[in-house]
């Protein structure tokens, strides 16, 4: 591990002494720096998701997408099951995702199963980095993602259909069809997953050093999604988009259960419904977005008996959430622009498990208010400062400011882009009113952030794209809310600990064309420590520790190379040592770090109107054994063969 | 292929270091991260060793040890959400024999040479297993999860906790249950004392909970199944656990809030059989600490506590004289919970 952050550290140093050599020879008059960030995004740090990237993932999730593609640590639980993020080193709650305006945290548990969110149902990925995230919404003490819609106004029938099947009965499918003339275009996305995942897995968790079959872990989902534009003129935008979405999932026992048998599932259904009017004007633009949307989430563990089943749990959840928010942009001058953001959520959320008939019924209210102005003080130099402010039911947060900026230095060819911060998240409901243990009285959580990052970029070669971004950033979280056993017999979520996030992020974008040839070269790699800064308990040896399951180093690369309709593929991804103590201490429990390579390689085949693509994947290439959760197996080699069709 | 080959080695080398007494510490682990340990403190030389069973055997114990019960020489670790038992021998932890096929054991009582009772969390039904070739024999239906056990001549007496409020009684001669009891919600544990009367604690639940209730402690007498006494706790928040006795059979313990507190504390309380109260004040105070096991040598009166910090790191055992003075702590694995003594064999 220590090796791979020298070898990046060299990677990164040597790009940079490479770059002034360059610099050296470099004839002024022809410097020229890439299409400049618009001014409504300077002085924040985010990173849209390139597109062919999301082709690329086309049939995938989006946490698949965003481990071999950003910094992002995603724990997963294995193909289609549960799948959460750290986001720079924080909890999974604070990373918030949106989706055309709707809010996809769950407000009951805080977070997001990324496993649930197909690629094909968005096309537009904003990643809000740390404090950034204050531009989008409160309590993205990691950062924002923020999903859009946006149709292709250029042509107005599109289809596009692809099916893949591969191991361990795994089948996808998924149909996108546009149509529409003039003003009006309407999309209708189905999709279908579903697998079997009964991979064989080595099994030295039992005693009986056996190859057994992972069972119990199939899984399917099914999915809709249908949109309407309508674009009457050139300044307004009006947009109804709609989503569907089951999915049921069998959860498996551990790798050491020899008991009698168990059935656990769960169950997600989702109606995301969002109404979005855009309107540009020559000065003035606004964006006004309603929205409503509800998950039920039932989970059901039951053993077998000599009885037959015997049901231990059955609960079901619901959350709806009603939304409203308004956002204003308005140009004061050709180099000043003033933003103002209105946003409201109304949340009801309901449990009741049958056997114990224990539940809890709640509603929040949340209303925030933002204003923010990006000031060009230069051609090369902007400034932003952002204050924000929210009342959840009847406590008002304290006010969340940001500020920063953005600066070219074009002899250089760098971008530094700078950003702090102070954020508030919100407890979520399970915090507060889980029985037992729910504390009505928790405070949210407060978030200091700040970071800096600087990219190099390269445009000026003839055949040859090149940029390079490093990150530092460093966050504080107060008052950060974990449930710990106290003096009664179940635990209680308190306002405990400190946590103290810093890290580096690097990512090299590279890409060379000439004639028929194309290569192209992505690679990252973070480098996080978040540790504890609060003894919550005696004795307690977990400060100055990492938090579990996060890993201090992560790395990926992916290259690609693209010849006369061939195409080939491989990505490597590195996840580094995590512990599952909050001690840290040396035990046979500390997850090592492991490197899987995937191997993808295809063919466009044009055939009058058809375009079909066709392609073979190989994953875990070398059938490495590695394990991403405790007692949890992962596949071994496993392939998979996608037919696209594009009309 | 390497680790392969080692681990496919039936003989390992057998460590003969203990022939005395001791105790075993279940280290429970976290709940789905198959992290359960075994440790074991031989007070003779004041040293502890953890691991012992995969160090021995190579392989992990599982998912949540419960507790451990001996036999002769043949601990049975009783792995909870493994849905198993494990047969290990106590003079060499090597692994003896695995008992599948259970759905979700909690703990085990010997009946005789041939029958011991398992009772389980996630089933209506006791199982049967017999110690001597580990495998099932039978069945009991309860109706209910079952808990913890004693034996008193004929008649095995267990408390039905998970969201109910029942004492079973159970012939042994029929394996079947013969008569209940209705108590104070939740009783989690239960003793005999010297003058065979039955002592259930019962938690009452906790806020919120659908029949919720306070706390209390009751005296049954086992030939009429009758509650002879019942006091309940002041405090309605109370959650008392580990109900324990000491080797007179006239004193039990107990781990329960300490009404002084200030956060995040609790203790052990005794409870002389004869007494009227409650103690005000516990005999030990955890002062800043948790205590989550508590155990009483049955041979020495010994007091074991344990304490499991934030339940993600290794936790501790502290050891005291009935008097409520320490004698010594040592540190075991993640979250210590049940005690289970060795005697010399």
């Amino acid at each position: 591990m220590k090796k791979l952050s020298v070898i990046l550290l060299v990677l990164f140093l040597g790009f940079s002494s490479r770059a002034s050599a360059i610099f050296d020879t470099i004839r002024i008059h022809e410097v020229s720096v890439t299409a400049k960030k618009p001014m409504e995004e300077r002085g924040l740090n985010l990173i849209v998701i390139d597109s062919t990237i999301l082709l690329k993932h086309l049939t995938g999730t989006l946490s698949d997408l965003l481990v071999s593609n950003s910094t992002i640590f995603m724990k997963t639980y294995g193909q289609g099951a549960l799948s959460t993020i750290s986001f720079r080193g924080t909890a999974a709650t604070h990373t918030k995702v949106s989706w055309n305006g709707i809010p996809l945290n769950n407000p009951m548990v805080g977070q997001v199963d990324f496993s649930l969110i197909p690629v094909n149902f968005t096309d537009r990925i904003t990643l809000l980095q740390g404090g950034s995230s204050l531009a989008d919404g409160s309590g993205a003490l990691g950062g924002a993602i923020i999903l859009e819609s946006a149709p292709s106004w250029g042509e107005s029938h599109l289809v596009k259909l692809a099916q893949g099947f591969g191991s361990f009965g795994t089948y996808r499918t998924l149909a996108n069809l546009q149509f529409g003339k003039d003003q009006i275009r309407m999309r209708l996305k189905v999709f279908h997953e579903q697998a079997e995942n009964n991979f064989e897995y080595y099994n030295n968790q039992n005693g009986l050093w056996n190859y057994e079959i992972q069972e119990n872990a199939d899984y399917q989902k099914y999915g809709l999604l249908g949109e309407l534009f309508y674009k009457p003129d050139n300044k307004h935008i009006l947009s109804i988009h709609t989503w569907l979405q089951n999915s049921d999932r069998n959860l498996p026992p551990i790798m050491s259960y020899e008991g009698l048998g168990r059935t656990e599932y769960q169950s997600d259904n989702q109606v995301r419904i969002s109404g979005i009017w855009k309107y540009y004007g020559k000065r003035f633009r606004s964006e006004s977005i309603v929205g409503y949307s509800s998950s039920g989430i039932d989970y059901y563990l039951a053993n077998q008996t000599g009885l037959g089943l015997f049901v231990n749990y059955d609960s079901r959840s619901t959350v709806q959430n009603t939304i409203a928010t308004h956002k204003i942009s308005t140009d004061i001058s050709s180099k000043m622009i003033l933003k103002s953001q209105l946003n409201y959520k109304y949340s009801m959320a309901n449990i009741m498990e049958d056997v114990s008939l224990n539940g809890y019924s709640a509603t929040r209210q949340e209303i925030g208010l933002a204003m923010s102005l990006h000031r060009e003080i230069s051609h090369n130099l902007t400034v932003f400062g952002l204050m924000r402010t929210e009342i959840a039911n009847k406590d008002f947060s304290p006010l969340m400011p940001s500020l920063g900026l953005e600066a070219e230095i074009p002899l250089l060819q760098l971008n530094i882009c700078s950003n702090i911060s102070r954020n508030y998240n919100l407890p979520t409901l399970n915090d507060l009113y889980w029985i037992p243990g729910g504390n009505p009285d928790l405070k949210p959580e407060e978030g200091y952030s700040g970071d800096l990052s600087i990219t190099r970029s390269f445009t000026d070669l003839q055949f040859f794209d090149l940029s390079m971004t490093a990150t530092g950033y460093m966050s504080g979280i107060n008052d950060w809310i974990l449930w710990r056993p106290g003096e009664y017999s179940y635990w209680m979520a308190e306002n405990i600990a400190t946590v103290f996030a810093r890290g580096v992020e690097y990512s090299v974008n590279g890409k060379y064309q000439e004639g028929g040839l194309s290569l192209s070269l992505f690679g990252t790699y973070s480098y996080t420590r978040t540790t504890n800064r609060s003894e919550t308990v005696a004795e307690d040896l977990s400060v100055d520790k990492q938090l579990i399951y996060v890993p201090v180093h992560k790395a990926n690369v992916t290259a690609k190379a693209e010849y006369m309709g061939y195409h080939i593929m491989t990505s490597s991804n590195y996840i580094g040592e995590r512990f599952t103590t909050s001690s840290n201490e040396e035990t046979r429990h500390t997850l090592p770090g492991f490197t899987l390579f995937d191997i993808r390689a295809g063919k466009e085949i044009k055939f009058n109107k058809f375009n079909t693509t066709l392609q073979l994947r190989i994953n875990n290439l070398f059938n490495t054994d590695y394990k991403a959760v405790l007692s949890r197996p992962m596949p071994g080699r496993s392939w998979e063969f996608v037919v696209r069709i594009e009309i | 292929m390497g680790f392969l080959v080692s681990c496919n080695d039936p003989f390992p080398e057998k460590i003969d270091y203990d022939k005395g007494s001791g105790v075993f510490i279940c280290n429970e682990g976290n709940m789905t991260f198959g992290n359960a340990s075994l440790s074991f403190y031989d007070p003779g030389i004041e040293t502890v060793k953890n691991q012992v069973f995969y160090n021995t055997n190579e392989f992990p114990i599982g998912d949540v040890l419960q507790s451990m019960t001996i036999i002769d020489s043949l601990g049975f670790l009783i792995i909870n959400n493994s849905g198993k038992i494990f047969v290990m021998n106590t003079r060499t932890m090597l692994h003896k024999a695995t008992i599948s096929e259970l759905t979700s054991p909690r703990y085990m009582l010997p009946i005789n040479e041939h029958t011991a009772y398992v009772s389980d969390l996630y089933s209506p039904y006791m199982t049967i297993i017999d110690p001597l070739t580990f495998e099932k024999t039978g069945s009991i239906f309860i109706g209910n999860s079952s808990e913890k056990m004693v034996i008193i001549d004929n008649f095995v007496y267990v408390t039905s906790w998970s969201f109910n409020n029942k004492l079973y009684k159970i012939d042994v001669s029929t394996h079947i249950v013969s008569d209940s009891l209705e108590l104070t919600l939740q009783p989690n544990s239960i003793v005999v004392d010297k003058n065979l009367k039955l002592w259930v604690l019962s938690d009452g639940g906790y806020p919120g909970m659908h029949g919720a209730e306070t706390a209390a402690l009751t005296c049954i007498n086992p030939i009429t199944f009758e509650i002879e006494r019942k006091l309940e706790f002041s405090d309605i928040l109370s959650s008392p656990s580990e109900l324990t006795i000491n080797p007179a059979k006239d004193t039990l313990y107990y781990l329960n809030n300490d009404p002084e507190k200030t956060a995040n504390v609790n203790g052990v309380f005794p409870f002389p059989i004869t007494a009227s109260s409650f103690a005000e004040a516990p005999l030990i105070k955890s002062k800043t600490r948790l205590f989550y096991g508590l155990a009483s040598d049955p041979s020495t009166g010994i007091i074991y506590v344990s304490d499991a910090i934030d339940h993600i790191q290794k936790g501790w055992v502290f050891r005291y004289r009935s008097s409520g003075s320490v004698i010594d702590s040592f540190k075991v694995d993640i979250i210590p919970g049940a005690f289970c003594f060795k005697e010399k064999s």
